[in-house]
């Protein structure tokens, strides 16, 4: 598993610890959505992650009215998401936080963070990437908390990759502040230069 | 009568008319006319002299006048030659001058010329209108260009008569707003480039000083308008030199360029005018008379209007004050008490008095009396003077130690009994690192009398017994903080005044070190100061201070954030933002970065939260 994969396979289960899926999550995870072998697991994973990263469009229901024993493992769950996909994504981006987080902690540290992101939202949303580049470069951030994970979300959403929307008089945490001016001066950089060269 | 008179006038009138009509009206002549004034007004103009036919033209306004013609044959081309001819000059002008100074000394001349010209020739009621003109013409177009060029120039040059004729041709083109603008951004830029310098900081202040009293000179001595008094008679004006009054928007100027200026670099400002004030207070007066004392101090703290950075100036004056008041170093406590009084009055509402220094030192003086008034005659502890001082008061932590000669400890120890018996209850710490003591050490030249810190007197005691003592064996005695003891040893051995030689020599202390009694020793006088090294405050006491201020200012930014919460328990950030702003003012001016991460801060500590649903709004959670 690679990408998401295992991040959805740990919402889908609930799980309370990283990297770690008791027996009894195990067990009633498989029993909700009725997955009994590897390759269907795999095909219901690979199902959310099309529909919630990918952005991909739905499967479409294939009796009326629903069967529960349509396809290969119970679908109920993911035709309630493919309702509300935006909603549903922002559950399992605020579960991975959770996840994320050791106990008693209101942080993750920013090498948790920087992962989850580039998998979770790089690829729907291109802003992100440029994002990471910076608080790579800027190397001064460590931990990331609630709000700031949360806002990193809203403003991915909501400030278009060119950053002609943005609003300096919002409330956007610091980290973000200063990742517009440093977009903003790199893209002045260029411009000179591709004068420059233009010359 | 009155028949003949009225028919004499209306043949007058009548051959008038006709002459009027048969000579002015006729284009001919009008042209003619017309060509002429053009072509004597271009020749003077060009020769800048009076031209022999001026006489004539006299002549034919007197004649102009008699038929009504004055204005339109005469006046209004006037003026149109005067507008076409000086709209030109003035681009010529602009475009010969070497620089805007020259422009404007050639621009005042040629409205002299013009005046002059006007009134020797014209009708006393065109004199205005061609001056105007004139005016016009040559300046309104460059008035912004004139400013900013020749201003700059004329202040370096610290030129103020030639200022004032700046002045005066801004105020006849009514660019008063516009030379003020100019002299703004000259002071300001002077300003901000002082307070970056970073390498000359020690002189920030007095460079400051000076360039703000040359701009105070030129705004009472170049940017003056005459007052004239409507009820006072004319003749008595003549007697006494008409009043001049400073144009107001250069005084407005200036407070906003030293504003403005100031924020081009933060708490460095603050910081030294306090140092500079403290310097001052220690030198005090020297042969300079109350007054000039106290306005070269007045001068010094009316800086500390234009710093956002109250709190800076604050905490660095009190470090200042203290230590004056301590190590008696101040020229004059009553100066003391008037700058303290002066400073919360009419600089700083919020500024504590010192009242409580002041008192602390006249109760450790009684009590020290009383101490001493209990001893047996011959007792050595006479000669102990102790001051005690409340922590809370003085920006001092005690924290070195060192190990005290027992017959000192002793007399300490006496005078712990006798305060403990008076207050009980109270715990006392000694601070070492602010003592002093007066040694008496005899050397082959002569016996001398040591100034010196109570940590110099502890090591030079040592002598007393031996001769020669390593490097360790003092540690091993004094117990001193290994920092503070090379120091000391520092000053003792390598500085000015050796009283003490090191083997080897050499100009650091280590480990392996010999120090030895300097027999040899001499001084022209009977008193010898010697000077310890920290007394000068080091760069990391500095720093020290200005990482103290920063952690006060979070303290009282999250404590102000939280209050407004609790007030209002949900608030827009932008609105949280300024009411931050306005509530901490009078202690610095906040960035608004900082309030922000104050903001998230608080957050993260759960003492508010950001809307579900606008990110813009934080909601107190009690």
């Amino acid at each position: 598993m690679d990408g998401a994969l295992p991040l959805i396979l740990a919402w889908q289960l609930r799980t309370k610890e990283m990297a770690k899926i008791t027996r009894e999550e195990w067990v009633k995870g498989m029993t909700e959505l009725r997955i009994s072998s590897l390759s269907v697991l795999a095909l219901a994973l690979r199902d959310l992650e099309d529909l919630l990263i990918l952005d991909k469009p739905p499967i479409k229901r294939l009796s009326t009215p629903a069967s529960s024993l349509d396809g290969p493992y119970n679908r109920e769950r993911y035709f309630d998401y493919a309702l509300r996909k935006k909603e549903a994504f922002v559950e399992l981006y605020q579960f991975c936080f959770g996840l994320a987080k050791t106990e008693g902690s209101r942080n993750i540290d920013i090498e948790m963070a920087v992962p989850f992101w580039s998998v979770l939202v790089v690829p729907k949303y291109p802003i992100m990437s440029d994002i990471l580049e910076f608080i790579n470069e800027k190397g001064t951030f460590k931990g990331v908390n609630k709000d700031l994970w949360q806002m990193t979300l809203d403003f991915c959403e909501s400030v278009s990759r060119n950053l002609d929307n943005y609003d300096a008089d919002g409330a956007w945490p610091t980290m973000l502040d200063e990742f517009v001016s440093w977009k903003k001066s790199k893209q002045g950089e260029k411009e000179r230069k591709g004068q420059v060269g233009g010359a | 009568m009155s028949n003949n008179a009225k028919r004499v006038r209306l043949l007058r009138e009548l051959a008038n008319g006709l002459f009027t009509l048969r000579i002015f009206a006729n284009p001919e002549i009008k042209w003619r006319l017309n060509a002429a004034i053009e072509k004597w007004l271009a020749w003077e103009r060009h020769h800048r002299a009076a031209h022999e036919l001026r006489p004539r033209f006299q002549e034919l306004i007197g004649h102009l006048y008699v038929y009504g013609q004055y204005s339109p044959v005469l006046e209004v081309p006037y003026l149109e030659f005067t507008e076409a001819f000086y709209t030109a000059e003035s681009q010529a002008l602009y475009e010969t001058c070497d620089s805007a100074r020259d422009f404007a000394k050639e621009c005042k001349i040629r409205i002299q010329e013009e005046e002059q010209r006007a009134r020797e020739v014209l009708s006393p009621k065109s004199w205005d209108e061609v001056r105007k003109t004139t005016e016009r013409q040559l300046l309104n177009s460059r008035l912004k260009w004139l400013a900013s060029n020749a201003l700059p120039a004329i202040m370096d040059a610290k030129a103020l008569d030639e200022l004032a004729d700046l002045y005066d041709l801004f105020s006849r083109a009514a660019g008063h707003k516009v030379l003020a603008n100019a002299f703004k951004e000259y002071v300001q830029n002077n300003v901000k480039a002082i307070v970056k310098d970073e390498a000359r900081d020690e002189e920030m202040v007095e460079r400051l000083l000076e360039c703000k009293s040359f701009a105070e000179t030129a705004i009472s001595t170049a940017f003056v308008d005459i007052v004239r008094d409507e009820d006072e008679p004319r003749a008595s004006t003549s007697d006494t030199p008409p009043a001049k009054q400073p144009h107001k928007e250069f005084g407005y100027a200036l407070l906003d360029a030293f504003q403005g200026g100031f924020k081009a670099r933060r708490k460095k400002p603050a910081e030294m005018i306090a140092k500079y004030l403290d310097k001052a207070m220690r030198r005090g007066q020297k042969g300079a008379s109350d007054e000039e004392f106290d306005r070269a101090l007045d001068a010094a703290l009316s800086l500390y209007r234009f710093t956002d950075d109250k709190d800076v100036f604050r905490t660095f004056y009190r470090r200042g004050l203290a230590k004056r008041l301590l190590l008696q170093r101040s020229a004059s406590d009553d100066f003391e008490k008037a700058v303290l009084k002066k400073l919360k009055e009419q600089f700083d509402p919020e500024f504590e008095t010192g009242d409580d220094m002041f008192k602390d030192l006249a109760l450790s003086r009684d009590m020290l009396a009383e101490f001493h008034q209990k001893l047996a005659e011959d007792d050595p502890a006479h000669k102990l003077s102790v001051t005690v001082l409340q922590q809370s008061v003085w920006p001092f932590t005690p924290n070195a130690t060192v190990d005290l000669p027992t017959f000192m400890q002793d007399q300490l120890n006496r005078f712990t009994v006798f305060y403990k018996n008076k207050h009980q209850g109270r715990k006392l710490e000694w601070d070492h690192n602010l003592g002093t003591a007066n040694l008496k050490a005899r050397f082959k030249a002569g016996s001398k009398d040591l100034s010196v810190s109570l940590h110099q007197a502890v090591i030079l005691l040592l002598f007393n017994d031996t001769d020669e003592i390593s490097f360790t064996d003092i540690q091993a005695s004094v117990h001193m903080e290994d920092g503070t003891l090379r120091r000391t040893l520092q000053s003792l051995a390598c500085g000015k005044k050796r009283v003490l030689k090191k083997r080897p020599a050499g100009p650091d202390v280590n480990d392996g070190d010999v120090f030895l009694y300097n027999a040899e020793f001499t001084d022209s006088r009977p008193r010898v100061h010697i000077n310890t090294i920290q007394v000068k405050e080091t760069p990391e006491e500095a720093k020290r201070t200005q990482t103290a201020i920063e952690g006060d200012r979070k303290h009282i930014l999250d404590a102000a954030i939280v209050r407004i919460m609790k007030a209002k328990k949900q608030m827009r950030y932008e609105q949280i933002k300024n009411d931050t702003i306005e509530a901490v003012k009078k202690h610095f001016v906040p960035e608004v970065s900082v309030i922000k991460q104050r903001i998230q801060q608080l957050t993260e500590q759960e003492y508010m939260r950001r809307d579900e649903d606008d990110m813009n709004l934080y909601i107190y959670v009690a």
